[in-house]
């Protein structure tokens, strides 16, 4: 299965990387990493229906992820892939918006890692 | 006398500064912005009395704050007045326009402007404006020094205050004449006068008029030398300012009984005195006052014959003294010096001290016999006003004589001269008393105005202090969401480790090395990313915790990519935090070869993030109204050059017009809506640059293109 994370963070590609240490190890999952949502759609159009899943953070300058998450699901029909949003805690308003667009399901900051792999199970 | 120091004396003396608070301040100036803006958007405004009185009051309210931009005011008001003829609106803004001009120290300027308010105002009729300018000329003359022209004015406008029947004003006019006789020299007179100033303040309760009367008539008893009344005086002053919170007057009342102690070589109490007026004066930051606590302190030292610490204290003082370039303390402190190194037997440093101590007096002679001159011009114009009163009466009195006693001339003569001496001295009884009146009339402007500027300087601090608290809630969203990122990094990244430590357990037990030595770097780059996230939260906290501080105004060296960085981020995140649907692209690029440089650095963060809160502002602006192709874009650079760093934001949003340009560094200027500016960020942000850093901040704009400032500061 493979997952494009798109965050600004950088640092988070080595959190995740350790995180799923043995799933990368076993190929269970392959990750890819986009640092903006430009960067996410760039990857998108050049390799499409290969990412399974898309895991997007909202708040990141330039395209943000609701932007991203429009962009996706207009644009990548069939089938479009499955969008997971990271909200910060309490953002409700931002929580609406996603799922009017067409979200699939929701991380809250800070992300419960073993709550993400339980929802992967169910994907896979 | 030091013409500097007569000022300075004086300001002291009457009290100028009392830290009160008073939001109604901050609010009038605001409000009154807000309403001549809204003036500004109806139908022939210009031709409104309504806007000029409150173009007025806003340049009257200003003229301390930023005397330039109340000297515009005011001749925009001049203007509209003369096109609608109105004549109260003009005189007042002439009068406006003197008082700023006085404040910059123009005082050529400030008598002519306050000469137009005059003619106008007496030519109407308009006698409280009359009063009001009179004593406002009487102000400028003593800046100037010039005591008669001083106190000629303050009795005329005295004079219209009291048929006015303000206790204010009155009381003030009388602190006033009190001042000028003081600085002549004339104590009974300055005591007679403040004391008149001390009832009326009290009549009224008017706290600083009571404090300042207290005050200045103790100093009168100190320079006569009755100690018992001064500090019965000085004491009874203290007392009110333990409810003002008049720290300048404090230092001037602490200072005074020093001096009092030491000359009555009562030390210990002395050194008491001294030590807390040093205090005060340091907290006031009055240079003036704390040289003078300093010799004090040195002073007394010297009489106990501790010789070190009277070196070092006095030379302390002395050092200040000189940097101010204050020749009453110069000469002081030379003298005491020159006392000093004769009585620790070194010749030589004592005759280069006494030489020095000559050399400053007779320079401060010189400045007395200017003064003494002046002096005797005015006693030569009262007497030359009696002359001329008693003329004109001896001559009606003896043509009388002349008819009735022809006869007993000789006799007659004698009796004549002796009943025109008694008439004559009960004329000028009369004409004294009159002059009397009028003198106690002209002080009542006076304090009306002392009480306007201490407000000011009040609303100037509070401005200040509003438009930080106003961009510390701006950064408050921001800095939730910015710490809490690091924050989970070092969550995660700590559980992770834990997690890859109980693997490198088992992989050792199996004897796998390789395995563990892998481990092993993973975690290691761990801890380092956890250190890293670390330090991010704290630099946050640390910035937020500088920007809302006061008045810790320290240079310090700083990383000014990193500062920049951060509050870029701030300023993005805080703005997200507010506003869900904003957004814009932004950029930085860092010129790495910048390294540390020695700045303030909460003040620079300030300039920073307003800098660019106001270009997302911009460019947030023109998307509204520009089509989807449209990308806002801010873009941070810094950049090092020979001797200069420059930071350079730029943003591709409305830009500002060409005929707007020139104002927005201008106090209160704002294109916002009513009320989602303060009209001070760029303002503020100007000083911090070219006053607090001397850099320069500079703006290029096109229309409709974007706009782009650049901060110079030199390194």
């Amino acid at each position: 299965m493979k997952i494009l994370v798109v965050d600004d963070e950088k640092d988070v590609q080595i959190l995740f990387e350790q995180r799923f240490r043995k799933e990368i190890k076993e190929n269970l999952i392959e990750f890819v990493f986009a640092f903006s949502g430009e960067e996410a759609l760039v990857y998108l159009n050049q390799h499409e229906h290969e990412a399974v899943l898309i895991l997007s953070d909202i708040n990141m300058p330039g395209m943000s992820g609701l932007e991203l998450l429009e962009n996706i699901k207009h644009k990548f029909h069939k089938p479009p892939p499955i969008v997971m949003m990271i909200t910060a805690y309490g953002d409700s308003e931002n929580f609406k918006i996603a799922k009017e667009l067409g979200a699939d399901d929701f991380l809250t900051k800070p992300v419960d890692f073993t709550s993400l792999k339980e929802k992967l199970k169910t994907i896979n | 006398m030091n013409s500097n120091s007569t000022i300075r004396n004086l300001f002291m003396a009457l009290g100028f500064l009392t830290p009160l608070f008073s939001f109604a301040q901050t609010k009038e100036i605001d409000s009154l912005r807000i309403v001549l803006h809204n003036y500004a958007r109806t139908k022939n405004y210009e031709k409104d009395t309504a806007y000029i009185n409150k173009l007025n009051n806003f340049a009257f309210r200003l003229s301390y704050l930023n005397t330039d931009s109340s000297v515009l005011c005011s001749l925009q008001s001049i203007t509209l007045s003369k096109n609608i003829s109105y004549y109260y609106g003009m005189a007042e803004a002439y009068k406006n326009a003197g008082l700023s001009l006085n404040f910059k120290g123009n005082y050529d300027s400030a008598l002519v402007m306050l000469a137009e308010a005059l003619k106008i105002s007496d030519a109407h009729q308009i006698n409280a404006m009359s009063g009001r300018v009179y004593h406002n000329i009487a102000i400028v003359y003593t800046n100037l020094g010039n005591y008669l022209k001083a106190s000629e004015n303050y009795f005329r406008a005295l004079k219209i205050r009291e048929q006015i029947g303000e206790k204010l004003g009155i009381s003030s006019s009388n602190n006033g004449i009190g001042t000028i006789y003081f600085l002549q020299g004339r104590y009974k007179d300055a005591e007679e006068y403040y004391k008149k100033a001390l009832q009326i303040a009290k009549e009224i309760n008017y706290r600083n008029g009571i404090e300042t009367g207290y005050a200045n008539i103790g100093e009168v008893y100190f320079r006569l030398g009755d100690y018992k009344q001064a500090r019965s005086y000085l004491t009874q002053a203290l007392k009110v300012t333990e409810e003002t919170r008049d720290r300048d007057t404090k230092t001037f009342i602490k200072t005074l009984l020093g001096s009092m102690f030491s000359k009555e070589g009562k030390y210990t109490e002395a050194m008491q005195e001294w030590r807390e007026a040093n205090a005060l004066a340091t907290a006031v930051n009055s240079s003036e006052y704390k040289s003078r606590s300093l010799t004090g302190i040195g002073q007394v030292f010297y009489k106990q014959k501790n010789y070190d610490s009277a070196l070092y204290y006095i030379n302390k003082g002395l050092a200040i003294a000189t940097a101010i370039n204050y020749k009453e303390l110069q000469s002081e402190g030379h003298e005491l010096l020159s006392l000093l190194f004769e009585a620790k037997g070194n010749g030589m440093q004592a005759l280069f001290h006494a030489k020095q101590f000559k050399l400053y007096a007779d320079s401060i002679n010189n400045l007395e016999a200017q003064q003494m001159s002046t002096n005797l011009a005015a006693d030569y114009e009262y007497s030359k006003k009696e002359l001329l009163l008693k003329t004109d009466f001896e001559k009606k009195n003896t043509r009388q004589n002349w008819i009735i006693f022809s006869a007993f001339a000789a006799l007659l003569t004698a009796m004549i001269i002796a009943f025109v001496v008694y008439r004559s001295r009960q004329k000028e009884k009369k004409i004294n008393h009159i002059l009397t009146l009028q003198r106690d009339e002209i002080h009542a402007q006076r304090n009306h105005l002392e009480k306007a500027l201490t407000d000011l300087t009040i609303t100037q601090k509070q401005l200040i202090q509003s438009e930080k608290m106003a961009s510390l809630g701006e950064m408050t969203a921001g800095i939730a969401h910015e710490i809490q990122n690091p924050l989970n990094f070092v969550n995660n990244f700590s559980e992770v480790s834990k997690e890859l430590l109980a693997e490198m357990n088992e992989a050792l037990e199996k004897g796998n090395t390789t395995e563990a030595k892998e481990i092993s770097q993973s975690v290691i780059q761990n801890l380092e990313k956890i250190n890293h996230h670390g330090k991010r939260a704290d630099a946050i906290v640390k910035g937020m915790l500088m920007h809302s501080r006061n008045s810790n105004l320290v240079k310090e060296l700083t990383n000014i990519n990193a500062l920049c960085d951060e509050y870029l981020r701030l300023a993005y995140q805080g703005l997200r935090a507010k506003d869900k649907t904003f957004n814009a692209k932004f950029n930085s690029t860092f010129d790495e070869s910048i390294g540390a440089i020695n700045i303030q650095p909460q003040e620079i963060g300030r300039v920073i993030l307003n800098l660019i809160n106001n270009a997302f502002y911009s460019v947030n602006e023109r998307k509204k109204v520009s089509p989807d192709s449209y990308e806002p874009t801010v873009i941070l650079k810094t950049k090092k050059t020979d001797n200069k760093i420059e930071i350079r934001i730029a943003d591709n949003g409305k830009g500002i017009p060409q005929n707007l340009v020139d104002k927005i560094f201008q106090p209160f200027f704002t294109t916002k809506p009513t009320g989602q500016g303060t009209g001070l960020g760029l303002s503020l942000s100007y000083d911090i640059i070219t006053k607090g850093h001397n850099g320069e901040l500079k703006v290029n704009s096109k229309e409709g293109e974007g706009a782009e400032f650049v901060i110079i500061l030199p390194v």
